[in-house]
């Protein structure tokens, strides 16, 4: 192909670093990711980035990123690639008997039902319906050590 | 922040960024807006261009200062004291009389006490006039009276001339036919009185007319893509979606019944609150009156008390989800240490950051020694699945999946929603239906329709907050984002048509779609008339009404006097929990008394003017790298551009310490000491105290020992201290030493 972006699909994105919400305009063929660049219609930006969404292009497609999932038992020396599956049965229980030890039902004869045992750090980086769902099943769960970078 | 929140309404910016085009003068401070939102800034130099005066006052002169019209220096975490000062000034020549008088709190009577205003049998304050000797604007100028021009250079180092230049500025930029604007940025909130910094904000503002009205209000600069909807959406201990309070293990809070009699205002949008709960509830176990089953709070669990817990093992397993608290957090070395003592920890990122490493010795553990299981699970980004982020001015902006994520990335929504599938016993009363995918990645649509509210009967969905209803009836995520997607064609997040008033087909923000908030306040309640037509506001969406057009507040003005926050009503300059200064000349405590102090075995503080720690430090960002430099380091183009950690020190320090530019030098506090390498810049002066001199030593704080450009980790200098209302830490200022290495 003559061209970088023949045959591209483009589509509207927002740029994941500072608060300001440029508009990006993401291309993609064949399920990779080719280019991305500031978007021209974005009152925001109007097509500029600074020197870090110029970098979101790498951000995403990057040797050095995490693709496995990576465990390390208690003690060991290094990580194991495990399934992804195993990994959510394990975390699953793990949150499971934590919970089930800690669980205050009542204190000083009112309700409480929370634990103490299980914080949730983080939410500053990822999308409002994220951040909604897990504090949903966070406080269904009864944590009340919820926090993001709001205060860091 | 309960700054905005206390004193306008609601905890988000005024106005919406490209309104700063409409400056006549701009006050940037707390924040090194060209180089930690360049993008933002480009509307500082259109208002530039057009006229308007750009002020920056900071304790660096960076390349915002040198884009400003000028710049005036201040001592690190003296800046009430400057807005103190500024707010005298303004009370004596600069005060939009009318303005005040209609939309603010100046004439109601302040009590006896000092903390409270003085409400009749119906609970409607006692309206005195602005003259009366106890009204809020009598009692403001006499708590400000000391704050003089001399008094605040002395404090702040700021020459009194450069003080005067900028209080000039900004009244020469006000009234009927001109406004300013003030932007800031974590300069200014990470102090042990943090609130109150924008607290003084808000009060100049108001003082001058400019909230509510085109070219003015406050805009706060936050430095996450995120945190806006994140805090919005509550993952904080301390509030539940759309601002309601948490609720706590107290008598007021013990039945449903008793945190609406608690927690329900008498006027204003906060009398909803029944409605809001009930819908939410509705949302979350299916029926509006299951407020027994929220989870209550014991105490404050806010993030350093979360690790102050970690470290003491009542915390046992922790979900880390992009976020560094070994690099990130004050005390890192504490944090990392308190993150060893875990059961079990789970940790979602792109890369291999600083906590996953916390049990390797180069992240200062034994290995053999750490028991904690650990799993690092790659993560999703923005491009490989669908959703919304909120931006600083409150603008929630859908955007689409591109592509799958590689490998075994998933979506935190996919994450949570395996997670609920797993423990669906345990939970069984959690309402949870969405559809997913064939990956099992669920539905961010329906997601966002849940958040947007619906009536439980049809489904169909909520047009505003008007709409919730209190029994059960209607299910609503977030009040304030009733009408983001009212109807499955209707998501206006994701609209992009730009241009009309406000840009107001671009996206969608809360509340209604509002870009410029209080927006009543630009009329003349005499006329009804805008202020001048210079400063008419012409967009679409009102905000409360012209008699009330604070309309979150009981009193539906805006409260230069704000009860209710734990150091006071109206903001005192206190000196940070450590400074080289050990008097405090404008006030009758150093430091503030109610600041928090966490896991004082772990944390140990200098003295007030510990001869040990002389060199005041303040720690900030650079352009090329964002937060602890996970989204960074790990770029080879990023990586490239600034690969090492340097510490700034003035031509007078250096000399004092026998330091060249470019040598290694080590900076060091009670907690830790950093590597870095010697800047000595003419950008950091020393400040004149009076006949005393201080000097400030300024560290970026992206490093750490992990990615393709590493340093030492800059948190591990900074304190466990922090504000009485929202324990933010204080970064921005705190003492240390400096010398050759």
């Amino acid at each position: 192909m003559p061209f970088k972006l023949d045959g591209a699909r483009t589509v509207p994105s927002v740029c994941p670093y500072c608060a300001v919400g440029c508009g990006l305009l993401v291309h993609v063929r064949d399920g990779r990711i080719l280019n991305i660049e500031g978007d021209p219609a974005s009152p925001i930006n109007e097509g500029t980035v600074c020197p870090k969404g110029a970098a979101a292009f790498q951000l995403a497609v990057n040797p050095n990123r995490l693709t496995k999932l990576l465990y390390r038992p208690p003690r060991a020396r290094a990580w194991e690639e495990r399934p992804l599956d195993w990994a959510m049965d394990r975390i699953a229980r793990l949150v499971r008997e934590t919970r089930e030890r800690t669980f205050v039902r009542e204190s000083g004869g009112m309700p409480v039902h929370r634990t103490t045992a299980i914080a949730s750090i983080g939410g500053a980086v990822f999308d409002n319906e994220e951040n909604y769902l897990l504090v949903k099943l966070m406080r269904g769960l009864g944590l009340v050590g919820i926090e993001n970078q709001a205060r860091v | 922040m309960p700054g905005l929140g206390a004193s306008l309404g609601r905890g988000g910016a005024t106005t919406y960024m490209q309104d700063l085009v409409n400056a006549d003068a701009i006050l940037i401070m707390g924040s090194n807006m060209a180089e930690a939102h360049p993008v933002a800034f480009r509307f500082v130099m259109m208002a530039r261009e057009r006229g308007a005066e750009v002020i920056h006052v900071d304790p660096r002169f960076t390349r915002t200062s040198a884009c400003a019209s000028f710049y005036a220096p201040i001592r690190p975490g003296t800046d009430i004291a400057f807005l103190g000062g500024l707010i005298r000034y303004v009370l004596e020549r600069g005060l939009f009389r009318e303005y005040v008088e209609a939309y603010t709190n100046a004439g109601f009577m302040v009590r006896q006490d000092g903390q409270q205003l003085e409400r009749g049998p119906d609970g409607r304050p006692v309206r005195v006039g602005v003259d009366h000797p106890e009204s809020v604007l009598s009692v403001l100028r006499r708590h400000y009276a000391g704050y003089t021009p001399e008094r605040v250079s002395e404090v702040c180092g700021t020459p009194v001339a450069d003080f005067l230049r900028v209080a000039e500025a900004l009244v020469r930029a006000s009234g009927r036919e001109r406004t300013a604007c003030i932007c800031y940025a974590v300069g200014w909130t990470q102090h042990t009185y943090g609130v109150q910094n924008i607290r003084a904000a808000a009060i100049l503002q108001l003082l001058l007319g400019n909230v509510g009205r085109p070219g003015g209000g406050i805009l706060a600069l936050r430095g996450h893509a995120n945190i806006q909807g994140a805090t919005d959406l509550a993952s904080l201990y301390h509030v539940l979606p759309g601002y309601l309070p948490a609720p706590r293990e107290a008598p007021e809070h013990a039945t449903q019944a008793a945190y609406l009699a608690r927690e329900t205002k008498r006027a204003g949008l906060w009398s909803g609150l029944p409605r809001y709960l009930a819908s939410l509830l509705t949302a979350w176990y299916g029926r509006p009156d299951a407020y027994d089953l929220l989870p209550k709070s014991d105490r404050d669990r806010s993030f350093q008390a979360i690790l102050e817990a970690m470290d003491a093992g009542e915390v046992k397993g922790c979900l880390v989800i992009g976020q560094n608290p070994a690099a990130g957090a004050p005390n890192a070395a504490f944090a990392r240490g308190a993150l060893r003592k875990l059961e079990w920890l789970v940790i979602r990122d792109y890369y291999e950051l600083e906590t996953a490493a916390v049990w390797k010795e180069e992240g200062g553990g034994t290995p053999e020694e750490c028991a904690t299981e650990v799993f690092l699970m790659p993560a999703a980004m923005a491009a490989e699945k669908a959703g919304s982020l909120t931006n600083t001015m409150r603008l929630v902006q859908w955007h689409e999946k591109a592509v799958e994520p590689p490998g075994d990335a998933r979506s935190e929504l996919w994450f949570v929603h395996q997670l609920a599938r797993r423990l669906r016993d345990v939970v069984p009363h959690l309402r949870w239906e969405y559809p997913e995918d064939a990956r099992g990645e669920p539905d961010a649509r329906a997601v966002l329709r849940e958040i947007n509210g619906f009536r439980v009967a049809d489904g169909s969905g909520l047009e505003a907050p008007a709409d919730l209803a209190g029994d059960g009836s209607t299910a609503c995520g977030s009040w304030i984002h009733a009408g983001i997607f009212p109807a499955p064609d209707r998501l206006r997040a994701a609209a992009r048509s730009a241009g009309g008033p406000e840009d107001a087909g671009w996206a969608w923000s809360w509340p209604m779609n509002r870009r410029m908030l209080y927006n009543r306040a630009s009329v003349d309640p005499e006329s009804g008339q805008p202020w001048s037509e210079r400063k008419a506001w012409r967009g679409e969406v009102p905000d409360g009404s012209a008699e009330h057009p604070f309309v979150m507040l009981e009193d539906g003005v805006a409260q230069l006097f704000a009860p209710g926050l734990a150091d006071g009503p109206l903001p005192r300059h206190y000196e940070p929990v450590e400074s080289p200064v050990r008097d405090n000349v404008l006030e009758a405590t150093r430091e503030n008394p109610r600041y928090r102090r966490f896991a004082p075995h772990g944390n140990p503080l200098a003295e007030p003017a510990d001869p040990r720690w002389p060199f005041v430090l303040t720690t900030y960002r650079l352009t090329e790298h964002h937060l602890t430099g996970v989204m960074t380091r790990w770029l080879p183009w990023l990586a490239e551009l600034m690969p090492e950690l340097f510490c700034e020190i003035s031509p007078e320090l250096a000399e004092e310490r026998g330091i060249r530019n470019g040598d290694r030098v080590v900076v060091a506090t009670p907690r830790g000491e950093v590597r870095a390498k010697a800047l000595v810049t003419l950008r950091l002066r020393p400040f004149r105290l009076g006949a005393r001199t201080v000097h400030a030593v300024g560290l970026p704080w992206h490093f750490g020992y992990k990615g393709l450009v590493r340093g030492d980790v800059v948190n591990d200098l900074s304190a466990m201290v922090a504000d009485p209302n929202v324990s933010i830490q204080e970064t921005k200022a705190f003492v240390c030493d400096v010398r050759k290495a």
